[in-house]
């Protein structure tokens, strides 16, 4: 008798164990079933904000200042990365990148009092080598200046790129900021820009602007080197910020003729 | 490691990374220079273009994450350690992508952005670990 009501304990208790282990089971697949979901979906969610960000990454603010920059250079002859006349008894040389800080000081507290009280003259030519030190997107920067110069508006485009610049290394110099610079930029063909600068020709003019920049032992940007039309120009130094230094050198070599 | 220690070890994380994103969220809308370690990298990271996502800064949507894991954990329900597991997961992932971005991009490193990446790396493995382990009191309690 007692050993039927053992065996009936022990086939119930069996039987419950059995059906804990089923459950188990299911709570396990289904715990599983929930985390593959939650990483399916945290990936999908991580893709959307990875695209999100870099497409944000091109649209940026708007572009500003293009009038600016068409008045400053407005009715100066321009050939390529040359600003001003041939005859001009001086030549300053600027070797910049495009996304350096203190270019882009340079470019707004120096070039227009150069420009406006030099170059106007006809007393002074510029000339810009735009080449790429600081980075991948200085390399963008000097390129879309090239393709600028290609249509004889490589000033302006600089003069607005540093006016729209952001800070060094973040990711914001893309071909795309480069395209929106060059439709702010007054009397720029962008379509022609656009091919220009994922072009062979611009490539081979970035080439030629580094090896000239080592050439002359450009090792920081901005570098600025004045001389007498026809003669080896020479590092101008400065110690301090403004035009001042750099008018003071173009002035002596002025009076040296 | 229980439930409840799991537990309690995500609020302390989540709390601490609703601070550090909220001191980012802050220093982003104040736009003043973040406390920071590395020199200038915090500013250039929470400067770059990709501190923003569709006008959004980066570091608001952190501390959204955060607030959100954080009320999961206080919420009831099974489905909330799921939720918790899957904001996290989402945090996780794309910390990991923003580190590379300053790795790798960017070339600035900003301490409180690692701090964050770190903290929501953990809490996502604590996530899922309170996810897949049976909660045997849960049960003892519901059953």
């Amino acid at each position: 008798m007692s050993s039927r009501v053992e065996q009936k304990v022990a086939a119930r208790a069996q039987r419950e164990a059995f059906v804990r282990d089923q459950e188990a089971r299911e709570r396990r697949r289904r715990t599983l079933i929930q985390l593959g979901i939650a990483l399916a979906a945290a990936a999908a969610i991580v893709i959307v904000l990875i695209v999100m960000s870099q497409a944000g990454d091109d649209t940026g603010g708007p572009i500003e200042g293009g009038a600016e920059s068409a008045e400053l250079f407005a009715g100066i002859p321009q050939e390529g990365r040359f600003l001003g006349p041939r005859d001009a008894p001086v030549a300053l040389v600027e070797f910049a990148d495009l996304q350096c800080p203190a270019c882009q000081q340079y470019s707004a507290d120096v070039v227009p009092a150069l420009v406006n009280d030099y170059v106007r003259e006809d007393r002074l030519r510029m000339e810009l080598w735009p080449i790429a030190i600081l980075g991948p997107d200085s390399e963008v920067g000097a390129r879309a200046t090239l393709a600028a110069g290609r249509q004889d508006k490589m000033w302006e485009y600089a003069d607005l790129l540093y006016r729209n610049q952001g800070i060094e290394n973040t990711g914001y110099l893309t071909e795309s900021f480069a395209r929106d610079v060059a439709a702010a930029a007054p009397g720029l063909d962008v379509e022609r820009f656009t091919r220009d600068l994922g072009s062979a020709a611009v490539e081979r003019d970035l080439a030629r602007a580094q090896s000239t920049a080592q050439a002359r032992g450009v090792n920081g940007t901005p570098t600025v080197l004045v001389g007498r039309r026809g003669e080896s120009p020479q590092a101008v130094e400065v110690t301090a910020q403004g035009p001042d230094q750099y008018t003071g050198a173009i002035d002596r070599l002025l009076g040296q003729r | 490691m229980s439930d409840r220690r799991l537990r309690a070890a995500m609020v302390v994380l989540a709390v601490a990374g609703t601070g550090v994103a909220a001191y980012l969220t802050w220093v982003h809308y104040a736009d003043v220079s973040p406390i920071c370690a590395t020199g200038g990298g915090c500013e250039t990271v929470q400067k770059s273009s990709y501190s923003e996502i569709a006008g959004v800064p980066v570091a608001l949507l952190g501390l959204g994450g955060y607030v959100a894991i954080l009320a999961t954990l206080f919420l009831p329900g099974e489905a909330t350690r799921l939720w918790a597991a899957a904001l996290a997961l989402v945090g996780a992932g794309f910390s990991a992508y923003l580190t590379y971005l300053e790795l790798f991009v960017i070339d600035a490193i900003c301490q409180w952005c690692v701090a964050s990446a770190v903290i929501m790396a953990v809490l996502a493995a604590l996530a899922v670990a309170r996810l897949l382990r049976a909660p045997p009191e849960l049960e003892a309690a519901a059953g």
